[in-house]
């Protein structure tokens, strides 16, 4: 057979003409509502749920699946890429034999339980849009028999330190889904992402292709500080995000080594941001932009106590230290921004352990929001230092 | 009418060893069984003195007998053993079809598989509930992607309606936290479940 198989003649035998079909839903309900009456006999029975009406569908699986390539699309490119020589052959070749060996149907991300966005929510209680509009998605996944989830791409955009990059690495991390990150601000060319040509002496496939070789096809990937992306001269930096994030273009995307178009549009795009002006208007227009603001007074405490426990599984030292931290100390570091507050808090705890004690006092909170420059370095000057110098 | 003991052969003999291997198949196989043994009798020639079937085994699909040389009538009869077996019920005989219990995977009837099936998903249930008990996060579950076998065991009263703006159908959930009070329901329903199948 030519065509590819789908998932459903690949894991059942082919039903032989003549044969019953079973199709017995019915039965297996009518058993157990008998079952079911003969325990009501025996005890008091709470209202039991009426039973739908005859299922339209049943659930298959667990999780839904899709296709990621064609395998006919695949075995072209491998009989290509048999025609290669040396290094550049063994690395297409390697990729090539590494995607069919993980098969053409993937994972599809499951919808996260609503208690994990609770805890979201309570960690970052500044981030009520983005955990509404979680909700709101999670509540259309599971419209359908075999719930997938699907972010539209979100750009989070916010002052510098007020969480951005921490909520987008727990979205990802609630999603049980492989991610992965793209500083943009250090990242000059595309080609380390969506690959470069093998023709070249550096061609090799890009991240993007290396994340998509997964049991999942839909990780999250995070473009962390998408605002400073700088282009450099011949190479658009966040060119290839104009297709990505398209789904219809997505569905199709090529890595420049590998040429095998594979389906990209159910990945999951979050980027972050401080100043939108200086985003492209058309990738703009691409994603749901949400605002992350700076935690107010009140909702510090929760903030600070995300990130003192993620201190704690992280730190080896703080096992020494009593906890948890005193509402003195709490209130003492509810006046710093999100960023601040992780330095002030190991701060707090080496002056605590520098004086010998095992309990941090609020005079070991010190304000560790950076200095502000009065001198910008180098010849560019903003308006206002200009103002000043004027 | 020949009067001398007919001679065994390798043919006969494995089909012998089939006979009394017949115990060991599955109930609800083991009239395909016998007719397999039977049309292997039938079929039995000077032709096919040395082929030798063996088995039974049981397949993750269904019950398979393989010979050791590939002829065609032998083939057949064993192909037919496979089909019978991986499209009725192996503990009633009725028409069905292949379930994923657990951790196996057996061909069972709706009748067959609706209590088993209802069991797992209620033992399921009820591990989240002593996870729920012991501290983790609530497990929910919804309507929509909830087993069928499942729905109708767990009560109404423990459903919760999620009203979501542009979604016409209510979508209904309910958690472990609100099916703890239901306890005692789960577990009468699903020992009831274990005595039937």
């Amino acid at each position: 057979m030519n065509g590819p198989l789908n998932m459903h003649t690949e894991l059942h035998p082919v039903r032989s003409r003549g044969a019953p079909v079973c199709r017995d839903t019915a039965h297996q309900l009518s058993v157990i509502r008998s079952i079911v009456a003969e325990v009501a006999a025996a005890m008091p029975p709470p209202a039991m749920a009426a039973v739908d009406p005859p299922m339209a569908f049943a659930p298959t699986s667990e999780h839904h699946y899709g296709r990621l390539y064609e395998p006919a699309e695949l075995q072209d490119r491998l009989l290509w890429a048999s025609g290669l020589v040396g290094e550049t052959k063994q690395t297409v070749v390697a990729n090539l034999r590494a995607a069919q060996s993980l098969g053409p149907m993937r994972r599809l991300a499951a919808p996260p339980s609503v208690s994990a966005v609770d805890a979201l929510a309570r960690d970052f209680p500044h981030c009520g849009d983005v955990t509404a509009l979680l909700r709101r998605r999670i509540a259309l996944a599971h419209c359908c028999p075999t719930p997938t989830f699907r972010l539209p791409p979100l750009l989070l955009s916010g002052a510098p330190g007020c969480g951005k990059t921490a909520l987008a690495k727990r979205i990802a991390k609630l999603m049980a889904v492989p991610h992965a990150e793209f500083d943009m601000s250090t990242l000059h060319t595309s080609f380390s992402v969506v690959g470069l040509d093998v023709g070249y002496a550096t061609g090799r496939p890009g991240r993007l292709w290396e994340v998509m070789q997964h049991e999942c096809m839909s990780p999250v990937l995070i473009l962390d500080e998408l605002d400073k992306a700088r282009s450099d001269g011949s190479d658009d930096v966040v060119g290839f995000l104009y297709s990505l994030l398209e789904p219809v273009t997505a569905r199709r995307f090529t890595d420049a080594a590998i040429g095998l178009a594979i389906d990209t549009s159910k990945v999951n795009w979050i980027a972050t941001c401080n100043d939108l002006r200086a985003i492209d208007v058309a990738i703009l227009s691409r994603f749901t932009v949400m605002e992350v603001p700076q935690p107010k007074v009140h909702e510090m405490p929760a903030v600070i106590a995300s990130i003192h426990n993620d201190l704690m599984s992280a730190a080896d030292w703080i096992g020494w230290f009593d906890q948890p931290l005193s509402i003195d100390v709490v209130a003492a570091l509810a006046a710093l921004s999100p960023r601040a507050v992780i330095r002030a808090i190991e701060d707090a705890y080496a002056s605590a352990a520098a004086a010998g004690r095992r309990v941090v006092v609020p005079a070991d909170v010190s304000d560790s929001r950076s200095p502000h420059r009065s001198h910008p370095i180098g010849f560019i000057h903003n308006d206002k230092s200009s103002e000043t110098r004027a | 009418m020949n009067m001398t003991t007919p001679k065994t052969t390798p043919f006969v003999e494995s089909i012998c060893w089939l006979e009394s291997r017949c115990e060991s198949v599955p109930h609800g196989w083991q009239i395909a069984y016998n007719n397999m043994l039977c049309r292997l009798m039938a079929a039995d020639c000077p032709a096919r003195a040395e082929v030798v079937v063996r088995g039974p085994y049981m397949d993750d699909l269904n019950l398979r007998v393989t010979q050791n040389t590939p002829d065609p009538v032998v083939a057949g009869i064993l192909r037919r053993l496979e089909r019978a077996t991986a499209q009725s019920c192996e503990v009633c005989r009725r028409p069905g079809k292949l379930r994923c219990l657990d951790r196996t995977v057996r061909v069972l009837c709706g009748h067959c598989a609706g209590p088993r099936l209802a069991s797992l998903a209620l033992t399921r249930v009820i591990r989240d509930l002593d996870k729920s008990a012991k501290g983790s996060p609530d497990e929910e579950i919804w309507w929509e992607s909830a087993p069928v076998q499942l729905r109708p065991l767990i009560p109404a009263s423990a459903w919760q309606v999620l009203d979501v703006a542009g979604v016409r159908s209510p979508v209904r959930y309910t958690s472990s936290g609100r099916l703890e009070e239901h306890r005692p329901w789960l577990e009468a329903v699903r020992r009831a479940l274990d005595e039937a199948t």
